[in-house]
Parts: structure tokens; sequence; C-alpha cells
């Protein structure tokens, strides 16, 4: 009992050295316990039936088991995330599916101009910018960008009061923010 | 705000907003999230599942590797017994041949026993004792050196223990063997995988049982074809078919009745006389709940108020302005819901229609075989 409860106070890359010193399996256990949620979800997201993912994510733990002690890993979470991508990726085109994803949602928007629209203390040539491309948007991207960033509500929360779908309202806060971005940039030159 | 109430369904509010935030910049948790967004289903029950095996996985190796070990021992133990037989077995041998000329002690050289029995004259009473156990097989060799022995024992009585010292002692070994056959091992643990310390386990409708250590393990005499049961306190009792070809892993689920729904109900007198034997045991509660009129779970105050407070008037024309008492009967199923609501004494309508809402999304009762009237005043 003791030993369990001081593993779960261990970080990602203590848990993995350990494991990889002494092979003992319930170091690797507990790391990969800990990704559970986030990895179901994601081959859930993949695969797109409960079955299936459930199964990805047991064989990808099989899988990697054995080997590693042979990759050379500085962060854990990154490095797990690619290597279940993958898994979940080679399981479709193993079955030659053709793999439909929406890769805008995958783009992770640099967050420069994030911190204008949480933050109030912003150079003000900066926040005149933004409110000047704000107007310039299309009515729905700039309604659920404020929304979202200015009201800190949910995607549910913006659908609920607009009336939009939640996947619209996901999509026109990304294009919004990556029109945003590239309007500012050509303000502030 | 985590993950796992975003799992439960949870899509609105700040926090989730946080969340969503946050995935914007994290890959993966943005994955993850479209995941438990697209597909639908009990992903909590899914991902406790997950763990269970996860749980489970990392356990059977354990036991692979302890299985190994055990083998290995039973290996060691098995090729030391037998060279140690081996090495006396020219003892053994020369022993009735060396016996006929001089008489060395009978026993002394078969015996494993430090304590080697003495015939107090013998030349052996100063050098025998002292020597550790260890020494036997130098012990034996010695014997027959000893030139001037004059014990006597007879020819027969000495190959007769040559001969079943051997025997008996292989045969310990064969016993020692069986013993762990014939035992199971197993390990109880929680629906996280986290072993449960003390729960009892026993085959159903046996007293044979045990009790699990400190890190949820147990084992018990082997019995196929039965089934195993573990009972602990806050989890529900759980079953299991007894598999002897591996070791067995019992899962609990949590006991989700909490204890607040514990209801003690005392009803009837009697003189003390009367009663004989201890009053626990003749009481069934069974019978007792069966025979009482159903009781909310809450308290009939507290139900009271419950109607009270949820009652909804009726706007419509007709039962606006209707005063008085809806009478209502039912009966309770055994999960404490009221069934088969009927209006014994109406108002109106819409009034009743009310009462009978009230009474069927409220707290739950008691169960019991009688019906029960409740009055909702409006």
């Amino acid at each position: 009992m003791l030993f369990k409860r001081n593993i779960s106070k261990l970080s990602d890359e203590e848990l993995l050295t350990h494991y990889i010193k002494s092979s003992d399996t319930e170091y690797f256990g507990e790391l990969y316990n800990r990704y559970i949620p986030l990895l179901y979800g994601l081959c859930l997201k993949y695969l797109q039936d409960e079955d299936r993912a459930q199964e990805a994510v047991m064989q990808l733990f099989e899988d990697l088991l054995p080997k590693m002690g042979n990759y050379e890993i500085n962060a854990f979470r990154p490095w797990l995330y690619r290597v279940a991508k993958n898994h979940c990726l080679q399981l479709l085109r193993r079955e030659n599916k053709e793999i439909s994803l929406d890769y805008s949602i995958n783009v992770v928007e640099s967050d420069e101009f994030l911190h204008l629209l949480s933050e109030e203390e912003s150079p003000e040539e900066q926040l005149n910018a933004l409110h000047h491309c704000l107007q310039l948007l299309p009515e729905e991207q700039r309604i659920s960008i404020t929304c979202f960033f200015l009201e800190e509500m949910s995607y549910a929360d913006v659908a609920e009061q607009t009336g939009y779908t939640p996947n619209n309202v996901k999509s026109y806060i990304q294009n919004g923010k990556r029109n945003l971005k590239n309007c500012i940039k050509k303000q502030t030159l | 705000m985590k993950l796992l109430d975003y799992i439960q369904g949870l899509r609105k509010g700040k926090e989730v907003h946080r969340l969503e935030k946050e995935s914007m910049k994290d890959p993966f948790l943005a994955d993850a999230m479209d995941g438990y967004r697209q597909v639908e289903g009990n992903h909590e029950q899914r991902i406790r599942e997950l763990r269970m095996k996860l749980s489970a996985h990392s356990a059977k190796n354990k036991n692979k590797r302890a299985i190994t070990w055990s083998i290995a021992a039973c290996l060691i133990l098995g090729v030391g017994i037998s060279s140690y037989l081996l090495l006396l077995e020219p003892a053994i041998v020369d022993k009735p041949f060396v016996a006929k000329e001089n008489m060395p002690p009978p026993v002394a050289p078969v015996s494993p026993s430090p304590v080697l029995p003495m015939n107090s004259d013998s030349v052996h009473t100063e050098t025998v004792p002292s020597q550790p156990a260890n020494n036997i097989i130098a012990i034996a060799k010695q014997i027959p050196q000893q030139e001037d022995l004059k014990i006597m024992a007879e020819e027969a009585e000495v190959s007769e223990v040559a001969e079943t010292r051997p025997m008996e002692a292989k045969a310990i070994i064969k016993a020692d063997r069986t013993a762990e056959e014939n035992m199971i091992k197993g390990k109880v643990t929680d629906a996280q995988g986290e072993p449960i310390i003390g729960a009892s386990v026993s085959y159903e409708g046996t007293t044979i049982g045990t009790l699990t250590d400190v890190n949820g393990e147990f084992s018990l005499p082997k019995e196929e074809g039965k089934k195993l049961l573990a009972r602990s306190i806050g989890f529900e009792p759980a079953e299991m078919a007894v598999d002897s070809n591996r070791n067995m892993l019992i899962a609990m689920n949590d006991d989700t009745q909490a204890l607040d729904e514990v209801i003690v109900v005392g009803y009837g007198r009697q003189k003390k006389d009367a009663v004989s034997g201890s009053a626990s045991a003749r009481v069934e509660s069974e019978a007792i709940q069966k025979d009482q009129i159903p009781q909310p779970t809450i308290g009939m105050r507290k139900y009271k108020s419950y109607l009270r407070k949820n009652l909804v008037r009726p706007e419509d024309e007709a039962c606006k302005d209707a005063k008085g008492k809806v009478v209502l009967s039912f009966s309770v199923d055994k999960e404490g819901k009221p069934q088969n609501i009927t209006v014994v004494d109406g108002l109106c309508e819409t009034a009743d229609k009310e009462a009978i809402r009230l009474v069927k999304e409220g707290p739950k009762w008691t169960y019991s075989n009688l019906p029960v009237t409740v009055t909702v005043e409006f």
C-alpha cells in the first residue's frame, strides 16, 4: 500500500525511468493509467467506435510495455500523443479506410493574440487593432469569438445563446481566430 | 475543471470554457474532447473497464513472475533434497554390510534430526551431539570406521530403516508440492484495481473462507466447481467460479446503496416473558417491512414539506381557484418507487395530475406489500 501511494506522486518521467530500470509493470501501468481518459477519447475520435477504441487503448499498452526501454523519451505526454495517434491511424490504414479528418481541428493556433482578448493591459495600438478587426469579421465569427473569449462561455453555452450548432461555433471560433490574427498582423505592421 | 467532468457530459460553464481554451494549445486534449463529443456512449464506464483491464494485466504479469519464481524455488528445493539423499545413499547402502562386523547405532546415520538417539554407553555420546545437523553425512561415514563399537542391533532393523527413510523424505516433498497445487490464489480489488484489505473470501454456501491480506491477496484450499464469494463493507458482494488454472482476480463494485437507506423499523409490543432467546434473532426485518405501511425514506415530515415546496398550482380556468385535497393511493415497488398511482379522492383534473406528478417524481419509499395513501393539499 505504501508503495502504491508513493507511486502516484511520481512524475510521468520519473515513473518511466523507474519502469525502464526495474521493468516492473506496475510503474508503467500507473503511468498509462493516468492517460487513459485522454487516450480513450483520442481513439474514439479516430476509430468512432467504443469497442474498437477500448481495444486500441489496451493493444497500445501491450505493444508499448516490452518496448519502452528502446525509446528515448524526453517528454512523455507529447510522445504518447504521437504514438497513440499513429497507432489509431495505422489501424485505419490497415483496413484501407479512407481517413476523413478535419485537419483544421488539430491546427494549434499560436496564441500570440489570444492574450489580447483576455487581458486588459495590452498596448493600446494592438487593442485598437483588435477591436477594428473584430468589427471586420463576419457576424457569426464575431459573436462566437466575443462570447468565448470575452465572456468565457463554453462552446455549448455559445451555441445555446446564439442558436448555432456547437460544431459550427467551434469552426466560427477557429476561423475567426485565424482571420483576426491575419488582420492584426496587417494592422500593426 | 477536469476532463472527467467533460467526459461525464458537462458542457457548459466557465470551467468547460477553460478546458476548451486549454485544448486550443493542446492537441492531445483537443482530440480526446472531440472523441467524447462525437461518439455517444457511456464513456465513464468504458474508462473504468479499461482501468480494470489494465490493473488486471499488471497483476497477471506479476503473478507470472511469482509462478516462475516458485517453480524455480521448487526445483532448487527438489534438487537440494535429492542430492542430499543421494549423498546419504552410500552410507545407507553400506550400513547392513558394516553392521555385520561392527554395529553402529541403527538410527544415527539416516536420521536428519540434529539430536541423535544415543545409547548412553556409546562412544558416540561425545562426538555426535556436538556435530551440527548438516554434518550428518559426515557422521554417517564416520560411524562405520569406529572399530570398538559394542552396540548391538538386529540386521533386519537396520536395513528396514535404511529402506524406509528415503521414501519418507520423498513423500514429504511430494506432499509439499501437492499442497501448493491444491491451493487457489487470488486478489480482491475495487473497481479501480486498488487492493481491498480484509475482504472476506469464502466458498458459497460453506464456512470455508479467509480474509485478504494487505495486498488484497488470499489463498484457499482448492474446491473445483464451486463459487467464490467476496464480501467487504462498502462493496457489492462479488461472485466468481473457481478457476484453478490462474490467479483469480475479483473486482468489487462500490456499493451504491448509501447508509442513509438503512431503515430501522420497530413495531408491536410483547411481554418480556414471551420472548425467549435473543431478541435480534427473532426479528426478521424482511417480514417487518412487508407488513409495515410504506414510509418515505426521507421521513414523513420532510416528505410533506417536499409536497408543499414542489407543488405547482394549476393555472387553467377550471382548477385555478380549486382548494382542497387530492387523496392518492399507490403501491411501492422494490426500488422504492410509487407504482399504480390512483386518485382516491380528486379535486379537479389538472390538480389531480399535479398531485400524481409530485408523488411519482418525489422521494422514494420503503418497500412493502401494503398500499399507501397520500394527501396532497391545494
